[in-house]
């Protein structure tokens, strides 16, 4: 169970009840993030054929 | 005078015992930090005010805090300063923290990046980290205080800071002390855990940089794309994207020198040096002396260990199926602390191979980084806040 501010001398408790959601929050955050870059990647290439650079 | 001895005398007795105590140990955290600071110069710029701040919230009665007086009969809340400083800066709506990101945003050259786009990609994966760390720490806290804590592994202090707000956390003095002491000790941190996942002729890898030039328009719909990517797959990780690439946009339209030139130094300066001030509110002891804290550090160090190893390893991963063979420290550069873990992965590279030289790409990859650990941020925020 979660205690908000503890005092010194107070021992630090245990759960597992937020494993499965911890669990789909990293699988969807990794797979989020690699969708958000994977698009800014294809949309960078995009643009540089359309606007090369000028030689 | 007789009534101030008696007056100050009365807040010595007032103040328990065991009270002075924790302000004694709060006063020497605050000293390390100075002295971390001043001696070591591990991010002397956020930790030295960090240190003193820490000090000034820690006597007895600060009139740093708002406090309950009683004028004339009646008691009355005096506003403190660094208090004050907290609600209006941090507490209503992450201003410091957004503020200086777009001095960052303005700091950053995305050139090496935009001329190499696939660096991005190690950005992305060195942002597990965060994740692992959150699934760790959630079973010692719930959901919203173990993200917060994972998103140290975000290498990216303002991030951090916005993320613990957001989510109100009660650590969020821990956070900051552990986001920004691994951030400086990234250059102990990061060599050891390379050396472990890599061999010896993986680092003598040899990356030759042919630099493509990048045209002018690119630069400048750069930041343009990512707010709009970012804000449509990812809406929450908006303003924290914004307000950095709103900076780089200054930077790179041409016509804002003298803005750019403001962001990067007068801005960046000014909100560093009251954000680390504002923080310490976050210190005091009651929310600080605490197992907590400790078991924050350690997962501090955990986030930046697994940034570190999940950058490598997917830099290993792509050279299963690339032709030219990426050096796979790279991939550690893509935690966004920024120029250190770059500069580290260089240093690493020359001390392997005296001609094998990595800058630039490490560059890349790092401020690669910097963009992917803000959208983690909103990300983390996003999910937490529908599944959590």
């Amino acid at each position: 169970m979660f205690m908000p501010i503890l005092p010194l001398d107070t021992a630090i408790t245990f759960t597992t009840e937020n494993l499965m959601p911890a669990l789909r929050i990293m699988g969807f955050g990794m797979l989020g993030i690699f969708v958000v870059i994977g698009v800014i990647i294809l949309v960078l290439k995009l643009m540089t054929k359309i606007f090369p650079p000028k030689e | 005078m007789w009534e101030l001895i008696q007056g100050l005398g009365q807040s010595f007795i007032e103040t328990p015992p065991l009270d002075w105590l924790k302000y004694v140990a709060m006063w020497a955290i605050g000293g390390v930090l100075i002295w971390l600071a001043i001696k070591k110069e591990m991010e002397p710029t956020l930790l030295l005010p960090m240190g003193f701040g820490a000090i000034l919230v820690n006597l007895p009665f600060s009139g740093a805090l708002n406090q309950i007086v009683v004028l004339g009969g009646e008691e009355t809340e005096v506003v403190g300063a660094i208090q004050h400083l907290f609600d209006i800066g941090i507490e209503m709506g992450e201003l410091l923290p957004l503020l200086l990101f777009i001095g960052i945003g303005a700091m950053i050259d995305f050139g090496p990046l935009l001329s190499n786009p696939k660096l991005f990609l190690f950005g992305a994966a060195a942002q597990f980290g965060i994740f692992f760390t959150m699934f760790i720490a959630s079973f010692f806290f719930d959901l919203k205080d173990a993200a917060s804590i994972g998103i140290i592994g975000a290498a990216d202090g303002p991030t951090s800071i916005y993320v613990a707000q957001y989510f109100n956390s009660n650590f969020t003095g821990p956070i900051m002390v552990a986001a920004y002491s691994y951030m400086a000790l990234v250059p102990i941190v990061q060599p050891p855990v390379i050396k472990l996942c890599t061999t010896k002729k993986e680092r003598l890898i040899r990356m030759p940089y042919e630099r493509a030039s990048v045209s002018k328009t690119v630069r400048i719909l750069f930041p343009i794309v990512v707010t709009v990517i970012a804000g449509l797959i990812a809406p929450t990780s908006v303003t924290l994207v914004g307000f950095l690439m709103f900076g780089n946009l200054l930077r790179e339209c041409g016509v804002l020198d003298s803005l750019s030139n403001a962001a990067q130094n007068i801005l960046a300066n000014l909100v560093t040096l009251l954000l680390g001030i504002t923080i310490a509110f976050k210190m005091q002891a009651d929310d600080f002396l605490n197992w907590q804290t400790l078991l924050i550090m350690g997962l501090g160090l955990v986030a930046f260990v697994f940034d570190t190893i999940a950058g490598v390893m997917f830099a290993k991963f792509l050279n299963l199926f690339t032709k030219k063979k990426i050096n796979p420290m790279i991939g550690a550069t893509g935690i966004s602390a920024f120029p250190m873990a770059s500069r580290v992965v260089h240093k690493m590279g020359l001390e392997e191979d005296p001609q094998n030289f990595l800058l630039m790409h490490a560059a890349g990859a790092n401020v690669s980084g910097q963009i992917a650990s803000v959208i983690a941020g909103g990300l983390i925020i996003k999910l937490v806040s529908s599944i959590g």
